[in-house]
């Protein structure tokens, strides 16, 4: 049966009150979810009726209620990746460097399971924010670099290296702003599973004239199995 | 807190900001709270349901938008018709006690002060001058549905009419409550 507009305001209205029957009021809803102009008069009588419930007098919550939602929205990125951090502090026994605070973009979301033959440096300078995450999946060779809060000095170029004990330094190329690949070279594929380290040095804008690193090393960090 | 830095803390949790949801929570959820346990009576399902008002609100918040209404109106509506679903789809139980304080449940007064700045101080004037145009028992019916849950049943059992009578003096006064804050166009 159509509604007359008088009905269909009513009917709103009653819906905004709260004094629909169970039955009335679920059909109402669902004639809400197809209707733009019922949705329209039920948001003209929230705003008219409005000023009433913000008389109430306050309850405050118990602390119950927001461990409950925050449960139930996941864990934060952050605290997750805290934690994450930690449980390869204690697998690799990596220093102190990756104990610092980490606050990190939101787009880190570790929550893939740890794959065989991938893994993570966390390069930063020593207690600061991480700067750059670097993952190298060893099966397909793949090294993908995340700038998080790199800095270049005005007019110098950031310049990324892999180092195994005990061996020279070698290139992984300029770091951009961005997320960005690179191909893993076959040495660090085979050598993943033994020490590496990756550093960051300041270089002369596009990159280290020698094949070494000619500046200040400003980050660093160890490669562990993710 | 100023219904601006609300609007502001909606749209980040809109983007999936956790920080502000936090904040949106901790700034809001008495006042949620609060409206929850006038109409369900009943503190700790209360607080279930406020936890399913803040998911609603964390999902949904990227559709809140400014130019629809104040960020308390938004909010408070979701509050409001969760704690309605419940109380409309139980059984019927026997209201407690009549509340305490004058007629209206001291309501009509909480217009006139209405607490902090999440309330547009016009809207609440306009409200409380138009709502004291109604009919005496008309307005209480209003008052009594809307802000402390009261069914038709309810009422009827409160004001010693049938259900019929009630759903008219609803109707009624909900129609002159329009005419006096919505003045239809000449």
């Amino acid at each position: 049966m159509p509604m007359t507009p008088e009905d269909a305001d009513a009917l709103a209205g009653e819906y905004v009150l709260g004094t629909l029957g169970a039955d009335e009021r679920a059909a109402f809803g669902r004639a809400l979810e197809r209707d733009p102009a019922l949705r329209a008069l039920v948001a003209d009588w929230e705003r008219r009726l409005s000023p009433l419930a913000q008389g109430v007098e306050p309850v405050s919550p118990t602390a119950d209620v927001w461990r409950a939602i925050a449960q139930a929205i996941g864990p934060d990125p952050v605290v997750q990746l805290r934690r994450q951090v930690l449980r390869w502090r204690v697998a690799t026994g990596v220093a102190a460097a990756l104990a610092a605070s980490l606050a990190i973009a939101p787009w880190l979301r570790p929550a893939a399971p740890p794959a065989a033959g991938r893994y993570v440096a966390v390069v930063n300078r020593s207690g600061d924010l991480p700067a750059l995450i670097v993952r190298v999946d060893v099966a397909t060779g793949a090294v993908t670099l995340r700038p998080v809060a790199m800095e270049p000095p005005a007019g110098r170029s950031l310049e990324l290296w892999y180092i195994r004990d005990g061996a020279a330094p070698r290139s992984l190329g300029v770091v951009h702003d961005g997320a960005q690949q690179v191909a893993a070279p076959a040495e660090l594929r085979n050598d993943a599973r033994t020490s590496i380290t990756f550093a960051v040095s300041v270089e002369p804008s596009g990159g280290s004239p020698t094949g070494g690193p000619t500046g200040p090393v400003i980050y660093s960090g160890k490669l562990i199995p993710e | 807190m100023a219904a601006t830095d609300l609007s502001v803390l909606l749209q980040s949790v809109g983007a999936g900001d956790r920080r502000a949801f936090r904040d949106l929570y901790d700034a809001t959820s008495p006042k949620l709270l609060g409206i929850a346990v006038r109409i369900l009576r009943d503190k700790a399902l209360a607080e279930e349901i406020l936890q399913d008002v803040y998911l609603r609100v964390w999902r949904n918040a990227n559709r809140y938008s400014p130019e629809a209404g104040a960020p308390m109106t938004w909010l408070g509506a979701i509050a409001r018709n969760r704690a309605i679903d419940v109380v409309r789809s139980r059984k019927a139980e026997p209201i407690a006690s009549a509340p305490a304080g004058d007629e209206d449940g001291g309501w009509l007064e909480s217009l006139a002060d209405p607490a902090g700045e999440s309330v547009d101080r016009v809207d609440a004037q306009a409200l409380r001058q138009c709502l004291g145009q109604v009919e005496g028992e008309l307005r209480q019916c209003l008052v009594l549905a809307y802000c402390e849950g009261y069914s038709r049943e309810e009422l009827a059992d409160r004001f010693g009419r049938n259900v019929n009578t009630i759903k008219t003096w609803l109707r009624r006064g909900l129609a002159a409550l329009r005419v006096c804050l919505d003045p239809p166009c000449p």
